[in-house]
This record gives C-alpha cells, sequence and structure tokens, in this order.
C-alpha cells in the first residue's frame, strides 16, 4: 500500500498548516499509517519565515517545524495529494473554486482553528492542542486503499 | 458595478473572493487584496481618461505611480488644460487632485510589498488593505467612485465653473 498523501492548506502557510502538517505526520506514524504531509498556503508570505510561536509551540511537545517556510498552492500539489485538508471549512470552496480537480480530495480537519498570527505563546498553544485533537480524528477515518 | 469596466470588475472579483476567506487570517499575505485594488483603479482611470486625445497615454499599461506624474506633467500643458475642459471636466481634478490620490495609493503599495530582486521585503497587512480600500472605494472622495461619477455627470463631479 502507498503512503497516503496529505496537503494541509491555510492561508498564509506560515502557523496553521505547518504546525497541522507536522501534527498529523506525528499522529500518523504514532497509529502505524504511513504517510508523506506537505503544506501550503492560499496566499502565502513566501520568502518569509514561518512565525516563531509557531515553532515553539510545536517545540514544546517534540516536533521541529523550524525547516518549513511559506508556499503556494500549486496545480502539481493538488495532484500529489490524495487528500487535501484546508485547516478552515471555507478555505475548501476556495481550492475548489481554483482547482476543480480538488473537489474529491478535499476533507475538512475541523470547521474552523482560528489564526494565531502575532498572538501570544499562550494561543499557539491553543491552536496546537486543537490541531492535536483534529488531526487524531482525522487520521482514524476510515480511507480507501 | 455596470459602469465599471469588466477588467476592473475583475479585479475586484478577485479582491472580494480574498475577503471572503481571508478577512479573519492575518497570516495571509494581505498584498493580493492592496494589488487588486490599485489593478481596479488603473483600469478604471483607463476607462475614464484613456479615450481623451491627450491623454491616450493612459493606455499604454501603466502603473498608478506612473499614471500620477503623466497627469501632473500633462498639467502644465494649456492644449491639454483645453481638452479636458472641453470634455466638461475641471482640469484641477484631472491634473492635481486625482494624481494626488493615485500617488497616495501607488505610496501604500510600494509601503506594503516592496521587492528586492526575487526577496520579498515585506507583506502587506490589513491596515495597508483597508487604507488602500478607502482611497480607491469607500472613503470620501475615493478615486473609483468620483471616476464614475464623471463619467454619469461630468458637471457635478469636477466640472468647469465649479
Amino acid at each position: 500500500m502507498n503512503d497516503r498523501r496529505f496537503l494541509v492548506v491555510c492561508c498564509g502557510n506560515t502557523c496553521r498548516s505547518p504546525m497541522a502538517g507536522e501534527i498529523i505526520r506525528h499522529v500518523a506514524e504514532r497509529a502505524g499509517q504511513k504517510v508523506e504531509v506537505r503544506t501550503a498556503g492560499l496566499w502565502p508570505q513566501e520568502h518569509s519565515p514561518l512565525a516563531t510561536n509557531a515553532v515553539t509551540a510545536m517545540r514544546e511537545i517534540g516536533l521541529d517545524i523550524s525547516d518549513d517556510y511559506p508556499k503556494g498552492l500549486t496545480p502539481a500539489l493538488i495532484e500529489w495529494a490524495d487528500v487535501i485538508v484546508p485547516v478552515e471549512e471555507h478555505y475548501g470552496d476556495e481550492i475548489v473554486d481554483r482547482f476543480q480537480e480538488a473537489s474529491e480530495k478535499v476533507r475538512t480537519l475541523t470547521s474552523s482553528i482560528p489564526d494565531p498570527y502575532c498572538k501570544d505563546l499562550r494561543t499557539y498553544r491553543e491552536c496546537r492542542d486543537l490541531l492535536l485533537q483534529a488531526a487524531r480524528r482525522l487520521v482514524e477515518e476510515p480511507h480507501p486503499g | 458595478m455596470r459602469d465599471l469596466a469588466v477588467p476592473t470588475v475583475e479585479a475586484l472579483h478577485e479582491y472580494a473572493r480574498f475577503m471572503i476567506t481571508s478577512a479573519d487570517a492575518p497570516s495571509a499575505s494581505w498584498n493580493t487584496p492592496v494589488n487588486e485594488l490599485c489593478r481596479a483603479v488603473e483600469f478604471e482611470i483607463v476607462n475614464t481618461l484613456g479615450d481623451m486625445p491627450k491623454l491616450a497615454q493612459l493606455n499604454e499599461d501603466m502603473a498608478l505611480g506612473e499614471m500620477a506624474h503623466l497627469l501632473r506633467d500633462l498639467g502644465k500643458n494649456e492644449s491639454a488644460n483645453a481638452a479636458t475642459r472641453a470634455h466638461g471636466l475641471d482640469p484641477d481634478f484631472v491634473f492635481m487632485r486625482l494624481p494626488s490620490k493615485l500617488s497616495k495609493l501607488a505610496g501604500i503599495r510600494r509601503q506594503s510589498g516592496a521587492v528586492h530582486g526575487r526577496k520579498v521585503v515585506r507583506h502587506a497587512t490589513q491596515r495597508h488593505a483597508q487604507s488602500a480600500l478607502k482611497t480607491a472605494i469607500s472613503g470620501k472622495s475615493a478615486i473609483i467612485p468620483d471616476l464614475v461619477c464623471i463619467r454619469r455627470n461630468p458637471v457635478q463631479m469636477g466640472a468647469v465653473g465649479e
């Protein structure tokens, strides 16, 4: 069986999707699933670093996203993915609007994970914990193949 | 909307798409709404003034700052002033007030998304987008409503003898 490929999408690709991507990878591996994970932003802050508090909040649970950086959503990424995971439900509409072929792949992580950008570390921890819960539900979902 | 040029409407549509999706996402790059508002103004300047003989240069794919510069320069030319009056427009509006607003909007774009080589040194914020929105559309004497107004009724907006 091939590794399941997850593409996690948020707006800026500076906080939520890099955090969610690493968390999904971690949760899936602990569940014995082989996955590949990539992340992208609908309107990414390209050439900027990830949010420092995102890196710190992840480091606190032993996960390192410090090498990640914001990237845009591309047709190649859409084609690559088996599952496309927007961190907000309504981002899925924008993804499908841009890439109709994505419609069968979109699985909402949760209805809403507020953008913690520029907030304090406590807010990033709350975001991380929401993502952990959502990732567990996502990984436990039955999937074809 | 039917008074606006098709490319203006398309730029405003892109702006709206961003706002619908990302209004509550400060982490998004807000360069998109700033740029789309600037593009909408650029298209609408051409749509409104581009067919005037003395202002035909506006059709040459110019950015806001270049448009402002050109209009200020043309304002020094008496025949351009006369042609503008002949269209029922106030030269003070076309050659002074409008370039001033265009320069302001160009400044917001320049401040918000400066690019050096391939490296984006900063991204626009929500505040930049709000300033651009005010200047382009929603503020008092915003550019696009003024342009629509002078097309509909030049006597009311910037008319000669006002």
